[in-house]
């Protein structure tokens, strides 16, 4: 669905955000994409969706050359930006006069995420608050049921409650054919969302793996349970020390994104030898 | 939807979607410029027996149209300095030439017939009002005062604002207003050096495209472009406008965020 071959992409000539970044993602994923502020992350986003062009290497979109923009792939593709404008129209006008450039959209299903989220569909989007009006670009997004969903930092701006209900409508959306990338550096928004980490940092990929072959791989324990062997990772906080290692003898852990990923940018070798074995 | 260059039902629905997002903002733009013709047109009448000169009308039509047509052009490519609006204008489903087309059409095309359907309409109900028979409406296709070079005046114009509203992110009409004066200036300074040389320096008002007084002992004498050449100019203002235009269309279509 999506190849990134050998991408390199700078804002000023001689300081590239990234150097020969390769990826490859597949539909009926949902990719958390994490990195800390200013890695990249809307950068990259930005690369696959045609809103900046590579300085050297080439993306393949759905078939398709993203940076020409044409037509037959922005009706495949949903981007929701970090910061939105929304013009002085109501809601339900919006759909009224954008639903139609995508062949795919469900005003139904639209509507029901509306409600879900609580929002009016008479409103006049300009006047929603911040959060509201991104749940009416996340109900759009999904109900245009593009092949691919790109959201950047999605959950900024929404409540707890609203950030629960963002999980479950978004992990109701997912199809065999549809590809959903969420960027965010709030990494625990994504938990029980995921089921691919992309985790980039210092102008690379340090990591593109599936929570299966993590947890396949790598034990998240205490530092009572892990009891110190084969402990790749260890994290003091509040009530005692969080651990990675590895997963030698087939045990079951829940990933701990937060702990993976902070292990990750601070020494990422150790466990990506592990996870590449 | 298999068309990736021009599809008339994409682009229908781009007009409409534009047109239900920002008719509000122009109708209330149309209503100002009215309202501010109005009340000079009335000044002008009330001080004239409730006469409107042709050259008085001739003078704001000018103005208004040049002016509030560059601020509107400039204007209407704003969306793409703005990184949340143009996110939202470059991923919409339509090509760079349907997106294009929809601006060039508001901006010049109904611009101009809104533009001058309302001043003809301020002239007429200002007219009415005193109701003295020597006010006449302006012939726009007078050969006397040729209103309608305003209009060709325009669409040069128009070609710059836009290229300017594309290329520049922020303060669009300012730094076209900048780039179109200092260009003007070398022009003028360029056309100083040739005619000085091609006339050894005995001229004076020489003005590019237009003609220049030839000084020869005391007495001086114009000279003018003819007819033909004249047309030949025209020709070449209108070229380098489709030229500006594409240019513009060709930057809409190269433009990141």
């Amino acid at each position: 669905m999506i190849t990134v071959s050998n991408l390199t992409f700078g804002y000023k000539k001689g300081r590239p955000l990234f150097e020969n970044l390769s990826l490859y993602l597949e539909e009926g994923h949902i990719y958390g994409l994490l990195g800390k502020n200013g890695a990249g992350k809307s950068t990259l986003l930005k690369n696959l969706a045609g809103l900046v062009f590579p300085q050297e290497g080439e993306l393949d979109v759905n078939g398709h050359n993203p940076s020409q923009r044409r037509p037959s792939f922005l009706s495949q593709l949903f981007f929701i930006p970090e910061e939105l404008f929304m013009p002085a129209i109501t809601v339900r006008g919006y759909v009224k006069n954008t639903a139609h450039f995508y062949p795919q959209f469900d005003r139904e299903q639209f509507e029901n995420i509306l409600l879900e989220f609580n929002v009016p569909a008479d409103q006049v989007m300009s006047r929603l608050s911040f959060g509201q009006q991104k749940k009416v670009m996340i109900a759009f997004g999904l109900a245009s049921n593009t092949s691919l969903l790109i959201m950047d930092e999605p959950t900024n701006g929404l409540d707890i409650p609203s950030k629960v209900q963002f999980r479950k409508i978004i992990a109701s959306a997912l199809t065999e054919d549809r590809c959903i990338i969420i960027s965010t550096h709030q990494v625990r928004d994504l938990d029980s969302l995921i089921d691919q980490v992309i985790v980039l940092h210092e102008r690379e990929i340090l990591l593109n793996k599936s929570l299966d072959e993590i947890s396949d791989k790598l034990l998240f324990l205490t530092s009572s349970e892990a009891n110190g062997r084969n402990v790749v990772y260890a994290e003091e906080n509040m009530i005692g020390t969080n651990t990675i290692a590895e997963n030698l003898y087939q045990k079951f852990s829940r990933v701990d994104m937060e702990l993976l990923f902070n292990a990750i940018i601070n020494n990422h070798k150790p466990l990506t030898e592990i996870l590449n074995r | 939807m298999a068309n990736n260059f021009f599809s008339f039902n994409r682009f229908t629905m781009l007009f409409a979607k534009h047109t239900q997002e920002h008719y509000k903002a122009y109708l209330m733009s149309l209503g100002v410029i009215s309202g501010i013709l109005t009340l000079l047109f009335a000044f002008i009448a009330y001080n004239n027996n409730g006469v409107i000169g042709q050259v008085s009308q001739l003078i704001l039509f000018s103005t208004f149209l040049l002016i509030a047509g560059a601020i509107f052009t400039s204007m209407i490519f704003a969306d793409l300095g703005d990184k949340k609006k143009a996110i939202q204008t470059l991923m919409l489903p339509a090509s760079y030439v349907e997106k294009f087309l929809v601006s060039w059409i508001y901006s010049l095309i109904i611009f101009l017939i809104c533009f001058i359907g309302a001043f003809y309409l301020v002239v007429f109900i200002v007219s009415s009002i005193w109701g003295n028979p020597e006010s006449k409406l302006m012939d726009l296709f007078s050969e006397d005062l040729k209103p309608y070079r305003i209009i060709g005046f325009y669409i040069i114009l128009h070609s710059i604002t836009l290229i300017g509203a594309i290329y520049f992110e922020r303060l669009h009409f300012v730094k076209t207003g900048f780039v179109f004066f200092v260009f003007l200036v070398l022009l003028s300074i360029l056309n100083q050096f040739i005619t000085y040389f091609l006339f050894d320096g005995k001229f004076s008002k020489a003005v590019p495209f237009i003609g220049l007084q030839v000084i020869e002992g005391e007495n001086s004498w114009p000279i003018r472009l003819n007819e033909n050449a004249d047309m030949l100019t025209s020709l070449m203002f209108f070229t380098v406008a489709i030229v500006f235009w594409i240019c513009a269309l060709f930057k809409l279509k190269e433009k990141e965020i």
